[in-house]
């Protein structure tokens, strides 16, 4: 039981890091344009490099929280879901909020 | 554009709409309660709509990487809805990216934790707030793929 809770939980940190990951990734490649020419550079294409540099924060942030001596139990499983779930509306509306002002600026 | 582009563009397309399609019927079928005999529906459907988001990441992907970029961007650009590239795309493509792991999380939910789902009305809640969020934002991005269709013409 104990790491059933603790792979769910090391599963939803890992995507709350993702999430959070490519919400930075994005708009810091566009503000600050060396970022975009290093992910065209190593990736060949910034949409690739963000695609896979997210999968890869998704499997070692799954693997390190995993790995590090946390209890799980099932409050806390329902609170990082609720993180989680705002996470995607506030980074949703960041993403829309940003492009608009770059477009519209 | 040749066919192989052409497939994985339908491809792209199809699959996105999938894993929709999945998710909400995850989502309906939690709202109006969940029937726990109906354990494999709840598995079977995340499941399959994870992977259909990731085989719609990999088709549109390589879409966006081999064609889109240097023949329909341009279009876009010097057409008459620039903005469909420039606010629409960027976008869609980049909130794209939370979707495999937001369904990988309600997938997991259902196979690891489909026990304390049936005991815990609360955690329950959240994972269907979760399919609802993922169905909403799939939703954004196929409207938004019409929008961007239909500045190219």
């Amino acid at each position: 039981m104990e790491k059933k809770f603790r792979i769910i939980h090391s599963i939803i940190c890992a995507a709350i890091a993702a999430v959070i990951f490519v919400v930075v990734i994005t708009i810091s490649a566009n503000i600050y344009l060396p970022i975009k020419d290093w992910l065209k550079n190593v990736f060949t294409q910034h949409w690739i490099g963000k695609s896979i540099l997210s999968a890869a924060v998704f499997i070692v942030i799954g693997i390190i929280s995993f790995l590090l001596p946390i209890r799980a139990d099932e409050e806390k499983i329902g609170r990082l879901l609720k993180i989680l779930s705002w996470l995607l509306v506030v980074g949703l509306l960041a993403i829309f909020a940003f492009f608009i002002y770059e477009t519209l600026k | 554009m040749i066919f192989l582009l052409k497939y994985f563009l339908v491809s792209h397309i199809f699959f996105g709409l999938l894993g929709i399609i999945f998710f909400y019927a995850v989502l309906i079928s939690g709202i109006k309660q969940i029937n726990f005999q109906k354990i494999k529906f709840f598995r079977r459907s995340a499941l399959f709509g994870f992977l259909s988001f990731v085989l719609s990441w990999l088709t549109g992907g390589y879409y966006y990487v081999l064609y889109y970029g240097a023949a329909v961007k341009p279009t876009i650009i010097a057409g008459k809805y620039p903005w469909a590239h420039s606010i629409f795309m960027e976008i869609k493509e980049h909130i794209f990216l939370f979707l495999p792991f937001a369904a990988l999380v309600i997938t997991l939910m259902f196979y690891l934790f489909w026990d304390n789902l049936n005991q815990n009305p609360k955690i329950k809640n959240s994972v269907i707030a979760l399919s609802a969020i993922v169905v909403i934002i799939g939703t954004i991005i196929a409207l938004m793929g019409i929008i961007i269709s239909g500045a190219v013409r």
